[in-house]
């Protein structure tokens, strides 16, 4: 075991050649930056990135935050601590710290990345028992080794998923509590808020606006990687007010919250794109924003149809647009 | 009145619907309740009846008479509580 943890160093530094390496000969399915670089190029708004290089980069990045993971999962309890505190470099900490102070419902939301763990468990670590922190995540079973990590990294944690989760997410929340969460990209279609991103409209779930305007949190979009060392970076953008969107309209309020929460996950994932675990399924579960200008035209019922596959709400709120799909499929 | 009447009205006053308007509608969503007025309405039912469903209960919850059966066996427990 512990040879296993002094070589973590060294299997860092090889993570860059064996990206290298292994790009050419790692069929795409196998190869999660060549499945992210066909994604990319696919959207005007991130075509350029579509390199090889880029590729190596997701492979790179995916490795060395499972390798870090893997690591902190393997460290003894008295020393994980010690290690995360050295190893976390933390931009924002003030700001994020400042709307601690405050006293109010905290939401820490981040776009999924390997390293997301890590983020919770370094504000888990913030915290120290002066508020209850929950984290809404994936279901139980994809949560293995979640509690046990929390536990060894001396930290108490609320792990919660599912629609039940939410409801326990709001009672934390309403009760001064914090809640970290990963509410980007969201595959079931039948309640979703539609959102620019990247130049398309992406369809994710409201559950987290939702719970930040109901408890009146602040909202702390973040997002967090790895970069050579070991090292983890949290990054925490400047809260957003949940309390202060207040149309008189629910549901524009959550539409508002939720556009600001994307646009400042988009700043953050174009800084470091390689981290983004989503890439592959962005195409399906987003629309271009521009449609072809000419109704008539055979583009604009293919554009209508691909909209009406990625955003299945429409069907539902204008039901004539199913004809006009029926007619590009044939 | 007994647990679907309530879970009906709750469910009336959050949409601000008539509750006779939900009286043909079985299912959540035909009502017009989506996964969001869903957490809505079970936050409000257990303010209400001072109770707490349990997580795993909530996943498999599709219409109205879901919704009473576990609200009757929750005040029942909460009734037969030492």
């Amino acid at each position: 075991m512990r040879a296993l943890q002094s070589m973590a160093p060294f299997a860092e530094t090889l993570v860059e050649p064996l990206a290298m390496l292994t790009s050419p000969l790692t069929p795409r399915s196998f190869h999660a930056g060549r499945r992210a670089c066909q994604a990319l190029a696919s959207i005007p708004a991130t075509r350029a990135w579509a390199t090889m290089r880029f590729a190596r980069a997701v492979l790179a990045a995916q490795w060395r935050s499972a390798l870090l993971l893997e690591h902190v999962r393997r460290l003894p309890g008295e020393e994980l601590g010690a290690f995360l505190d050295s190893r976390i470099r933390f931009p924002g900490e003030r700001r994020f710290l400042s709307a601690l102070a405050t006293g109010r419902p905290l939401i820490l939301a981040t776009p999924h990345t390997v390293a997301s763990v890590l983020g919770c468990v370094a504000i888990a670590r913030k915290l120290r028992g002066s508020r209850r922190f929950a984290v809404l995540y994936q279901s139980e079973e994809r949560n293995a080794g979640l509690p046990a990590l929390f536990q060894r990294a001396g930290v108490a944690v609320v792990l919660l998923s599912g629609v039940g989760g939410v409801v326990r997410a709001l009672e934390v929340l309403k009760h001064g509590g914090c809640l970290a969460t990963m509410p980007d990209v969201f595959d079931d279609v039948s309640d979703t808020i539609v959102v620019p991103f990247f130049g398309r409209w992406l369809r994710i779930a409201g559950g987290t606006a939702f719970l930040a305007k109901r408890s009146a949190a602040l909202l702390v979009p973040g997002y967090v990687t790895t970069r050579r060392g070991l090292v983890v970076r949290l990054e925490a953008a400047a809260p957003i007010d949940a309390g202060a969107e207040a149309s008189g309209d629910e549901r524009q309020d959550l539409f508002a919250l939720t556009c600001r929460m994307f646009a400042e996950f988009e700043r953050r994932i174009a800084r470091a794109p390689e981290h983004w675990l989503y890439w592959d399924r962005l195409p399906r579960l987003s629309t271009p924003m521009e449609l072809p200008r000419d109704a008539g035209s055979p583009d604009f019922e293919a554009a209508i149809a691909n909209r009406c596959r990625a955003l299945p709400g429409l069907l539902r709120r204008v039901p004539e647009l199913g004809s006009l799909r029926e007619e590009a499929s044939t | 009145m007994n647990a679907a009447q309530t879970v009906r009205r709750l469910a009336a006053e959050r949409l601000e619907v008539p509750a006779a308007r939900l009286d043909a509608a079985n299912s959540l969503r035909d009502a017009g309740i989506d996964s969001l007025a869903a957490i809505d309405l079970i936050v409000a039912i257990e303010e209400r009846l001072s109770i707490s469903f349990p997580e795993c209960d909530l996943e498999s919850i599709r219409s109205f008479d879901d919704l009473a059966a576990a609200v009757e066996r929750l005040l029942a427990e909460k009734h037969t509580a030492p």
